[in-house]
């Protein structure tokens, strides 16, 4: 998944660079917070991320995105695809519909182990974001706005002891045949997100 | 008429953001599934008659399947395979062996060999085989009743065996990270994975971590916690004489020269053997909890210690033991190691196993320059014991038992490989 992830990384910036030449380059930059729960507590977790894109005609922009999004115990790096539709183009607000699909990557969590030999890690996993929002004018090209969504996160985490005292390399680490015990938990975040941002 | 064009669309978006939280609100508790997976044995109560009563039949050559110890007796290896039997594989050429058949030995872990006398133990019992024609084995003598620790109830013959099996369940609990998860430490290497070893006079040979041994005509062999000796100077007649107690975590046992060198998870037990019939104790050479076979020559015992599961400690190591005097054995040196498990020495050189690390050669005939003097380290060649045999230097691995030709010891040189239906994990 890893290489998925900086193969989606590199789309970006290609990409990027190549729609610019005859289509207007978008970028969206936001900052906010996501809130969820589970049966125990509540969660606030930051969430940033940057949408680099064309707009294609005046009412639609595809690109691409990356983030950072903060869960309990857990940085994710969300990468993928996203889509902006401009309802009303000619208002000072007008509202939009976004709809950002992709993977949320671990590549900033490495595996633990314990005075046990106990080996822990994540593995990201597909992540789903719809969201509307409004983007108001400002008197330069710049454009504010704030949106309001629903994020779908899953992660899985992993938990074991290999069956001898390492995990021979190159190994699948999630086959549960080199482990004594294997713990694997997929883990499913249900956001709803509030963010600010930056359009230009 | 702009301005009530401009609330008519406020409207419509306080609706859809209305719809949007009506509809998403109720799913946003986070969800989790766990998915548990471990290795584990579970107990099978059996009844010893059905055993003695089915005649032990002897098979056609079948393929190596996950080959535990191997002896090596004139030109044949044989191969035990854990609770299930023995292959018997003509080694005339050790570029070209052939499987030529398989003793069926239900509840059998390990092997010796005296004077064409095959003795394999069977459960509770030790039977002993005339392989003096391998084409044409025979059961000459089963002694009843000698390995009684696994019994639950001798008066019915009733004994407990585990098998091993993987158990799977999912549930929907939020995990707790840290020490709520250790309910299930176990451990499915304790009886499958242990593996070969050694004998003079007309006995074979076997590798460093074998359970069985003979020596001035007597068999001895040891389980978790215990010495048990056998005389078999009749050695169609192997009669049971007494059993030593030895502390737990036994695992190998090496003779050399009246002694008899046992490794324990703890440390090496060193027995006169002298009166063959009444070992005795001489030292007891106590390290760190790991796994260790032990190989000798006349003034040092090498001694691998390794990490793993059932190893506990976090130690992998080749030390070096001077027992010029049995009585007190003194470590000399210890040299750091990747995951060393079994050991084969001829004359000044040393083979070691390294598991997944490959297999390593060392001149150790200065045993304080022991690492400096590494002749070979063939990192493809994952190895868990080694028996330096008369023709070929055999290696056993996960993936197969390999042959060697090590009339050059600085250079080994790969003779054949039988390979094994179900590689075991290391």
């Amino acid at each position: 998944m890893k290489t998925l992830s900086a193969a989606s990384f590199l789309l970006v910036l290609l990409m990027g660079s190549a729609f610019a030449q005859n289509m207007p380059f978008v970028n969206q930059t936001e900052i906010g917070v996501q809130r969820g729960s589970n049966e125990f507590a509540n969660r606030t977790n930051f969430t940033f991320q940057t949408f680099n894109g064309v707009r294609i005609n005046p009412y639609h922009e595809f690109g691409f995105f990356i983030g950072m999004d903060t869960y309990p115990g857990l940085h994710l790096m969300p990468l993928g695809m996203g889509w902006r539709g401009i309802l009303e183009k000619e208002r000072k607000f007008s509202p939009y519909l976004s709809m950002d699909i992709g993977y949320g990557s671990t590549l900033l969590e490495k595996m633990e182990l314990d005075e046990w030999n106990r080996h822990s890690w994540y593995d990201g996993g597909m992540l789903f974001h719809p969201s509307i929002g409004l983007r108001k004018k400002t008197k330069g090209k710049t454009q504010l706005s704030l949106s309001f969504g629903y994020k779908f996160q899953t992660v899985h985490y992993y938990e074991g002891n290999p069956l001898t005292g390492s995990l021979p390399s190159g190994a699948n680490r999630t086959d549960p045949s080199h482990w004594s015990y294997l713990q694997a938990s997929r883990l499913q975040f249900h956001n709803l997100v509030l963010k600010m941002g930056l359009v230009f | 008429m702009g301005r009530s064009l401009y609330l008519r669309h406020n409207w419509s978006l306080n609706f859809l953001l209305s719809l949007f939280m009506v509809l998403l609100l109720p799913a946003c508790q986070d969800e989790v599934e766990t998915t548990y997976t471990y290795h584990t044995q579970v107990p099978v109560f059996l009844q010893i008659n059905t055993f003695r009563e089915a005649e032990i039949i002897i098979e056609p050559g079948k393929q190596l399947e996950n080959p535990g110890k191997i002896y090596i007796y004139g030109d044949y290896l044989f191969v035990n395979e854990p609770k299930k039997g023995i292959h018997i594989i003509n080694n005339q050429n050790p570029s070209n062996p052939v499987n030529i058949n398989f003793i069926n030995v239900p509840g059998t872990v390990d092997m010796a060999i005296n004077s064409n006398i095959l003795y394999a133990d069977s459960y509770v019992d030790l039977v002993a085989f005339d392989i003096s024609n391998p084409q044409d084995i025979k059961v000459v003598k089963r002694v009843e009743d000698v390995f009684p620790n696994i019994y639950t109830h001798q008066e019915t013959g009733t004994f407990v065996t585990y098998k091993d099996t993987v158990i799977t369940t999912t549930n929907r609990m939020m995990p707790n990270r840290g020490w709520g998860n250790g309910l299930f430490f176990s451990d499915a290497a304790g009886f499958s994975s242990q593996r070969s070893e050694s004998g003079g006079q007309s006995y074979g040979q076997g590798g460093s971590m074998a359970r069985f041994t003979l020596m001035s005509g007597h068999l001895y062999a040891v389980n978790d916690y215990e010495l048990r000796v056998f005389d078999v100077q009749s050695p169609t007649e192997p009669a049971y004489l007494d059993k030593i107690n030895l502390g737990w975590g036994i695992e190998t046992i090496f003779p050399f020269q009246d002694k008899l060198f046992i490794g324990s998870m703890t440390g090496m037990h060193i027995y006169d053997a002298s009166q063959p019939s009444s070992p005795k104790k001489m030292a007891v050479y106590e390290h760190v909890t790991a796994c260790d076979p032990v190989v000798v020559n006349e003034n040092y015992a090498f001694v691998t210690l390794r990490s793993g599961m059932m190893c506990r400690m976090d130690v992998d190591q080749l030390q070096v033991i001077d027992i010029k005097n049995p009585y007190q054995p003194k470590l000399l040196k210890a040299y750091p190691m990747d995951n060393p498990h079994g050991l084969g020495l001829a004359g000044d050189y040393l083979y070691l196993a390294e598991g997944l690390h490959g297999l390593k050669s060392f001149n150790v005939s200065d045993v304080l320059r022991v690492s400096e003097n590494q002749l070979e380290h063939l990192k493809e060649m994952k190895s868990v014991d080694i028996i330096p045999g008369p023709k070929a230097l055999i290696v056993i691995g996960p993936d197969g038992v390999c042959q060697f030709d090590y009339s050059n010891p600085e250079k080994l040189r790969k003779l054949s490989c039988i390979d094994v239906r179900n590689p075991m994990p290391l």
